[in-house]
């Protein structure tokens, strides 16, 4: 297949939505009360009738579940339902122990949202993609395999799940992988799921097509169709696999679509080996979910206050705490890495509050920021011991006044070039001379002292 | 001596030391291996056991029907497809029954998935009816009613979904209490019709009703639909002297076989004697509730039957019956796609008509009276004939099914030939006391016209 | 006689879906009794329902949930979980091959 797919690229434009799942970190799982941290327990050790459906066993809903539930939608910026309730989804699998999931179908617990996503990797820095549901449903069980059986670990079944649908807002794989770990980010900052990739707490699911860019859609006000088709892509577990599994898959569709062909509608993996993606026979025809409202759990029904209290009760999200950051005096890029995770950012934090006893935050932030993200003070620093090495690096060096002024004599006789050129009007010639009398102290002046008496020496 | 007791006589006998519990059980273990080849009531027999808890219902034998799961002791649903089905979990209602001092006699014959209104669908073979063993019992609690009805017990669990305690209570001449839906819990119950299913007790006297009733009715955190309003004391409310107002609805008293509408009739000049006002009311058509049981429980019959995959529990689905199968099947035709509107909603919003007619009527009258089923009991093997199989026969239960109102079946007297026939009363919801005290006062008025006290000589 | 029908192949379809097998006279029988049952319940009809909304419990109940962290009383043993399965390996559940899993 070309690589290079450089006119290909101009002509056409991927339409990508996503599916993300993410499993909850509860005590108990969603309709009963196993032990939600089914990860590497001995299979089977961790069910009871509910969750491995035996015969009469009813499902409760989990309350912190739901509630966390809508904190998520209300992270995502959603609007959160007033009424709402579970429903049936029929299929028949060996992971799915009733022969039906229990799920939302229309009446989900949050939609319409939205995220802006500012990343100096996006094209133009901030992007706004847009949630089209959240809800909330039950995980299905494990198949594993053993020699030439499959077999079925319940663990996992019933463990809260919650779904996220995106609209096909991202048009590049770059996009898809920003937006996705700033949603990383954000779950963790809720503290309501590990959204482990690897573990399987956060799953992911492009729906990626492909559609001619047309001229309309350089004007404002008119969209274009969707595309007649698109794929699924599952099995998927890191950001960069995202973004290659995309990738293909939209070179793919070029291919196909440049022969005149449109690519079938159907469901494919990832193999991150092969760098390919294959079709998967198994789930492709269009599924009669036949949904109906679930009878054993009653509706639910939400006061405004107490939706509002759920939106009011939220914590600093990722993107509030680098505004914050930058208004305090933070590099951009650095508030950026500093808030990927909570870990970091609570770090840091901690660390400016001790530096900055006695004075005011915003005078040591944007320094601290820095050094942590230039690696100039290790992080495995206690943050005490972390504002030692930082006091130490920023004492004011004493300057020996007398040999600066023989230094200087001696590093602006043997430079004259950068010398004429800085009295010329190249002011930046400065940092050179700045440099040579620094060597020369050997560690014994300020830089910016050193500066002062270079331009002083200087003037004319 | 013990032959016809009911269990409060029984419970006497046993406190005032006339017999001991071992004895009691001995005795219907004895009538057991004796009649139960000839009726096949009993799909399971208890040998040895025994409950040392004290409590209302100490040492009292029970026949339970074989879809309530019993720890440890063989629960078929009478299928197949759970043969061999042993559970490792105890149903609410049973659990609730032993830690009151209960015993379990046996499981008893249903409808297989208590599909049916006859026992005759049982992959076990058919219950005989004790009055006439070419006769069905009535189903689906058709093994209970049996079993009580010839002595084979003092009394036993049955459920309903639309008529499957009151039916067989009328048709084996034995009293029958169908709960307000959520009264009873649900949580180990094989599931037919979620949001119809009513555990509830047959019994020989309507004292016995009470009592079981008070045993296993109240909120169940293990069901979501089990109802958080307080119980009564069921027995106490049952013996104070009330007169209430019995609405007597024309659509309820057609199509009658004639010694059943004449025993009808003379039943509403006994309440009338007792004080009762009698008053006419009028209701929606039962047709309709045929149209809207039929659509909503076969779509829950199907649902519920998904699970059964054989590979945790159970037999393979080929083990179905054909009527599990015809149900299954119309279930998933009017929750397919493009017929969920035209049927399920539908049947949806009749079900409020229906709601909304009751309410309606019980604020005029206390309860509605008439009969759970036009005629006495059939031949064996009659029902296949008839095309609706059970809907057309229970016609007059499934209105208040679809509403989840209470309605107790009274035996009225035999029929020309020798058949028992009743009358059943309807009430409001959570009005099981009332149902229970007009019930008591035409019981000792009327010592249901002997059958009772007749029908426990069938079987000597 | 009925004048709603449903055509075997349907029929088959339905099965399908509910994962169920039909030998030749079921189909039979089913096909001609689905035509009954859908006559019938055509009956709905009659009735106006365009200002009704649908009843999807008869419990007057919402917002029932359970707490968080509850004891698990239900546990199963593992000699339980296992008690009525036919065909186990590895302390797991045997299922008929997967293909592409």
């Amino acid at each position: 297949m070309k690589n290079d797919t450089s006119p290909m690229i101009n002509k056409y434009e991927p339409v990508i939505g996503l599916e993300i799942h993410v499993e909850l970190k509860t005590k108990s799982k969603m309709f009963c009360q196993c032990s939600a941290d089914y990860f590497g327990s001995p299979p089977n050790t961790n069910v009871c009738p509910v969750c491995m459906g035996m015969p009469g066993a009813l499902p409760v809903p989990n309350a912190t579940a739901i509630a966390w539930m809508q904190r998520i939608g209300a992270a995502l910026h959603c609007e959160l339902v007033t009424h709402s309730k579970f429903d049936r989804k029929h299929y028949s699998y060996p992971d799915l122990p009733k022969g039906y999931q229990i799920s939302q179908y229309d009446e989900p617990f949050a939609v319409k949202g939205s995220i802006t996503v500012a990343s100096p990797y996006l094209k133009d820095r901030e992007k706004t993609f847009r949630i089209h549901r959240v809800h909330m449903e039950e995980d299905t069980a494990k198949l594993i395999h053993v020699g030439d059986d499959t077999i079925v670990d319940f663990n996992r079944s019933s463990v809260p799940l919650v779904e996220i649908v995106t609209e096909p807002d991202f048009r590049s794989a770059e996009e898809v992988k920003v937006f996705l770990e700033e949603l990383h980010t954000i779950i963790r900052y809720l503290g309501v799921s590990d959204a482990d990739l690897e573990k399987g707490s956060m799953r992911m699911e492009p729906n990626i097509s492909v559609r001619v860019v047309s001229q309309k859609s350089k004007v404002e006000g008119t969209h274009d169709q969707l595309p007649k088709y698109k794929v699924e892509v599952k099995n998927i577990n890191s950001f960069n696999f995202v973004k290659r599994a995309i990738e293909y898959e939209v070179r793919r569709h070029i291919e196909i679509l440049e022969s005149g062909k449109l690519p079938a509608q159907e469901t494919r993996g990832w193999d991150s080996e092969k760098g390919k993606t294959y079709s998967q026979r198994t789930k492709e025809e269009a599924h009669d979910y036949r949904y109906f409202p679930e009878p054993d759990i009653p509706p639910f029904h939400f006061s405004e206050e107490y939706l509002k209290n759920i939106i009011s009760d939220l914590p600093e999200l990722p993107s509030e705490r680098v505004d914050r950051f930058v208004k305090a005096g933070v590099k951009e890029m650095d508030a950026f890495i500093l808030t990927r995770d909570v870990e970091s950012s609570t770090y840091f934090e901690s660390v400016v509050a001790i530096a900055s006893q006695g004075g005011k935050k915003e005078d040591v932030m944007g320094k601290i920021a820095s050094m942590i993200v230039n690696k100039r003070i290790p992080i495995s620093l206690s943050p005490e011991q972390f504002v030692n090495e930082y006091h130490k690096l920023t004492k004011p060096v004493e300057t020996d006044t007398a040999l600066l002024r023989s230094v200087i004599k001696d590093v602006i006789a043997v430079n004259q070039k950068a010398v004429t050129e800085y009295k010329a009007g190249k002011l930046n010639s400065i940092m050179f001379l700045v440099g040579q009398v620094m060597k020369q102290m050997k560690g014994k002046a300020d830089a910016q002292t050193v500066r002062k008496a270079l331009e002083g020496q200087l003037k004319v | 001596m013990l032959l016809g007791k009911t269990i409060t006589e029984i419970k006497k006998l046993i406190s005032d030391k006339k017999i001991t519990k071992d004895e009691v059980f001995a005795y219907f273990a004895e009538r057991i291996a004796n009649h139960n080849k000839t009726l096949n009531a009993y799909l399971t027999v208890q040998q040895n056991v025994s409950n040392q808890v004290d409590g209302l219902l100490s040492g009292i034998p029970l026949a339970i029907k074989d879809n309530f799961c019993t720890r440890g002791v063989r629960t078929t649903a009478s299928a197949k497809v759970l043969d061999n089905f042993i559970p490792p979990y105890e149903s609410t209602v049973t659990a609730r029954l032993l830690k009151e001092g209960y015993v379990l006699l046996g499981k008893t014959n249903m409808d297989a998935w208590a599909h049916g209104s006859s026992t005759e669908t049982s992959d076990y073979g058919p219950t005989k009816n004790p009055w006439d063993i070419t006769r069905s019992p009535g189903g689906s609690s058709g093994g209970t009613a049996a079993a009580v009805s010839a002595y084979l017990a003092p009394a036993g669990l049955g459920s309903e979904t639309a008529g499957s305690i009151r039916q067989p209570a009328s048709w084996s001449g034995v009293v029958g209490l169908k709960p307000t839906y959520g009264r009873v819990p649900r949580y180990g119950v094989i599931a037919m019709g979620s949001s119809l299913d009513c555990p509830g007790p047959l019994t020989l006297s309507t004292e016995d009703a009470a009592l079981i009733l008070q045993v296993i009715a109240g909120k169940d955190p293990f069901d979501a639909t089990s109802a958080p309003q307080q119980t009564e004391n069921y027995v106490e409310l049952m013996k104070e002297k009330k007169t209430y107002t019995i609405g007597i609805a024309e659509e309820y008293m057609k199509g009658l076989d004639e010694d059943v509408y004449k025993a009808l009739l003379d039943s509403i000049h006994v309440f009338e004697k007792m004080g009762f006002k009698t008053k006419k009311v009028s209701l929606l058509s039962p047709q309709y509730a045929i149209s809207v049981y039929t659509i909503i429980q076969r779509a829950e019959v199907m649902s519920n039957l998904a699970r059964y995959d054989g590979i945790r529990y159970g037999n393979a689905r080929t083990a179905f019956g054909t009527e599990a199968k015809r149900r299954s099947m119309l279930g998933t035709y009017t929750l397919s796609y493009g017929y969920y509107d035209a049927f399920f909603k539908k049947a949806q919003k009749v079900r409020t008509l229906i709601i909304e007619d009751f309410k309606r009527v019980f604020k005029e009258v206390d309860f509605v009276i008439g009969t759970p089923t036009p005629i006495t009991a059939l031949q064996l093997g009659e029902f296949e004939k008839y095309p609706f199989f059970g809907e057309l026969m229970d016609q007059f239960n499934e209105p208040g099914a679809m509403a989840g109102i209470p309605g107790i079946s009274l035996p009225t007297g035999l029929d020309r030939n020798g058949l028992p026939m009743s009358l059943h009363l309807m009430a409001n919801y959570f009005r099981e006391s009332d149902l229970l005290n007009a019930a008591f006062q035409f019981e000792k008025e009327t010592d249901f016209m002997g059958v009772i006290k007749k029908g426990i000589h069938n079987f000597k | 006689m009925s004048t709603k029908s449903i055509s075997k192949d349907e029929v088959l379809h339905l099965a399908k879906l509910a994962s169920l097998t039909l030998n030749e006279a079921e189909i039979e029988k089913l096909t001609s009794q689905f035509g009954q049952t859908l006559d019938y319940i055509q009956n709905l009809d009659e009735l106006n329902t365009k200002q009704t909304k649908p009843t999807n419990s008869v419990v007057d109940l919402s917002n029932v949930t359970f707490e968080d962290g509850t004891p698990n009383e239900r546990k199963l043993s593992h000699e339980a979980v296992f008690s009525n399965a036919k065909n186990v390996k590895k302390d797991g559940f045997v299922v008929g091959r997967i293909a592409n899993q």
